[in-house]
């Protein structure tokens, strides 16, 4: 801080009042970007429409249907697009992942879809239903794919007795394969894991 | 001329039916001065815009002092009759003409006079409506049908889960919440003095959360469980195993009873349902209204698919290409009801 004479209150009061603006802009928080599922990095609010992500911006606009997303790579939600997509109204941006635009696709607990565009080859992308949380680690994503059936709490193994709960609250219990994908392929390999999950 | 669909906010809205309306409103301005200071004329255009539908609204508020219009005219019902100039409409209480009285006539002659015609009038005009109300008992219209990812309550965590919003996972709780708005009734776990009108999908998630019917740490619902926490009774039908078309039955004699149906949609190709949505009627053309909580729209599904789409024996009902007007998305196009759930008022 500088200390001004009176002969010069003006300029004081000017310089102080920079002085503050200044500290304030720095000081200014962009709001974050939560993304949905864990194990996958935040980002943050550039504008009201634009998310910065992974070193990706991320365009969002509402239309009264659906929304259109756009992905730059270079200049914040400007420049060339690297991908386009018409979003329905069931699909949310989940976030980036490594080098994959990742959107979640459902309106309920039921038969969601997980979908990983690949931005730096727009070839290799992957979509596969699932249930429950994905998982995902540095370099391979562990999801659970239902099996299209009920099956007994019993068959439940470890997971019985929860399995017998959701049963006498009046759900229904499935039983899902566990996958993993791993960056830089097309498809998903099985595991032998299975867990049963409660059907709404 | 008649009308052959709704037209207005959430109807149907042909070209033709809309042109007719939009014709009538404007003579309506000049046999109603009431009517002609309220609203400008209307370009007859077939197209129901805001203006439309806001002289739709003021014609209903000013001319059958509707308190809440629905700023739709139904053919048939008492706005088109209205706005048609059906004027000795003895099914409307408010249309009954006032008595006049000249100067100079015996006063007590001419009120035995008025008296016995319109109590006649009245009389007939109200047996009227009770006929109306028991042969269609279900007049359950949502006007501002819930979307999921409304801002006000997009982001808030569903049940009792640490990740999963009511916009991503909320399709069941806002069908509720849209039922109970209408049938729903306050049970032990509701906030003091809320009444059904004033249920929103906050107040309702906060309610079931407190009435025990989520999972453990997770927004998965018992939606039977939920129906009675908000003060009505629910059946499912459908959980996990194929319905036939025979089971239509149910959803017609619950809807003319004056119940709801939640109705779980198929539209990403396996069998069982991906998302829920709420059906309030079905008309007498044989359609079901209802809204969609991904939209926040009126929704309209059929008993037969458009033509070109195979019909399956385990699919109640089906989207089409105009089930939300003109731009129906594809998803719901491809809708195909599976299962469903029946609610009614608890006793």
């Amino acid at each position: 801080m500088i200390l001004h004479t009176p002969k010069t209150p003006f300029k004081g009061f000017l310089l102080l009042a920079i002085a503050f603006s200044t500290s304030s802009c720095n000081a200014e928080q962009k709001d974050a970007f939560d993304p949905i599922f864990s194990g996958m990095p935040s980002g943050e609010y550039i504008s009201r429409n634009c998310i910065h992500i992974n070193g990706f911006s991320i365009q969002k606009i509402e239309k009264e249907l659906e929304s259109e997303l756009s992905v730059y790579s270079s200049e914040p939600c400007g420049g060339d697009a690297i991908h386009r997509a018409t979003l329905d109204r069931d699909t949310q941006l989940a976030g980036v992942w490594g080098h994959y635009l990742v959107l979640d696709y459902g309106t309920g607990p039921d038969s969601r879809d997980i979908e990983l565009i690949d931005l730096s080859e727009s070839e290799s992308n992957f979509r596969s239903t699932y249930v429950m949380e994905p998982e995902f680690a540095e370099q391979s994503l562990s999801f659970y794919k239902p099996a299209e059936e009920m099956v007994a709490p019993e068959k439940c193994d470890e997971g019985e007795e929860e399995a017998k709960t959701w049963s006498e609250m009046g759900l229904g219990v499935g039983i899902a394969q566990k996958m993993t994908f791993q960056s830089g392929t097309t498809g998903a390999t099985v595991d032998s894991e299975t867990a049963c999950y409660p059907i709404q | 001329m008649g009308i052959l669909h709704s037209v207005g906010q959430n109807g149907v809205n042909a070209t033709s039916d809309v042109k007719t309306v939009q014709s009538l409103l404007n003579k309506s301005r000049i046999r109603f001065a009431i009517f002609s200071s309220a609203c400008s004329a209307l370009n007859v255009d077939g197209l129901c815009g805001p203006n439309t539908i806001s002289s739709i609204g003021k014609f209903q508020k000013l001319l059958l002092q509707h308190h809440t219009p629905d700023h739709r005219v139904d053919p048939g019902r008492a706005t088109w009759k209205k706005l048609n100039g059906n004027t000795n409409n003895h099914r409307n209480l408010l249309s009954t003409p006032a008595p006049t009285l000249q100067f100079g006539t015996n006063l007590e002659l001419w009120f035995k006079n008025q008296i016995g015609h319109h109590l006649e009038g009245l009389y007939e005009s109200f047996i009227g409506e009770i006929r109306d109300f028991n042969q269609n008992k279900s007049h359950h219209h949502i006007t501002h049908p819930l979307r999921q990812g409304d801002d006000q309550w997009a982001k808030t965590l569903l049940g009792h889960s640490k990740r999963g919003t009511i916009h991503s996972y909320g399709c069941a709780l806002l069908s509720l919440t849209m039922a109970a708005k209408l049938i729903g009734s306050s049970t032990e776990n509701w906030p003091e003095n809320t009444s059904p009108e004033d249920l929103d999908p906050i107040k309702a998630n906060n309610i079931l959360k407190k009435s025990n019917v989520f999972v453990a740490n997770s927004y998965i619902l018992y939606i039977v469980g939920g129906a009675n926490a908000l003060g009505m009774t629910g059946k499912d039908s459908g959980l996990n195993k194929k319905l036939a078309s025979e089971n239509r039955a149910t959803i017609d004699q619950t809807l003319n009873d004056g119940g709801l149906v939640m109705a779980h949609v198929n539209y990403k190709g396996e069998w069982q349902g991906d998302h829920w949505v709420l059906l309030t009627n079905k008309t007498s053309e044989g359609e079901y209204i209802g809204a969609d909580p991904a939209y926040g729209k009126a929704i309209k599904l059929f008993s037969k698919p458009d033509t070109g789409r195979t019909s399956e024996n385990h699919v109640l009902l089906y989207g089409g290409s105009t089930s939300m007007g003109k731009s129906t998305p594809k998803n719901v196009q491809s809708y195909e009801v599976v299962r469903f759930i029946t609610l009614k008022a608890s006793q």
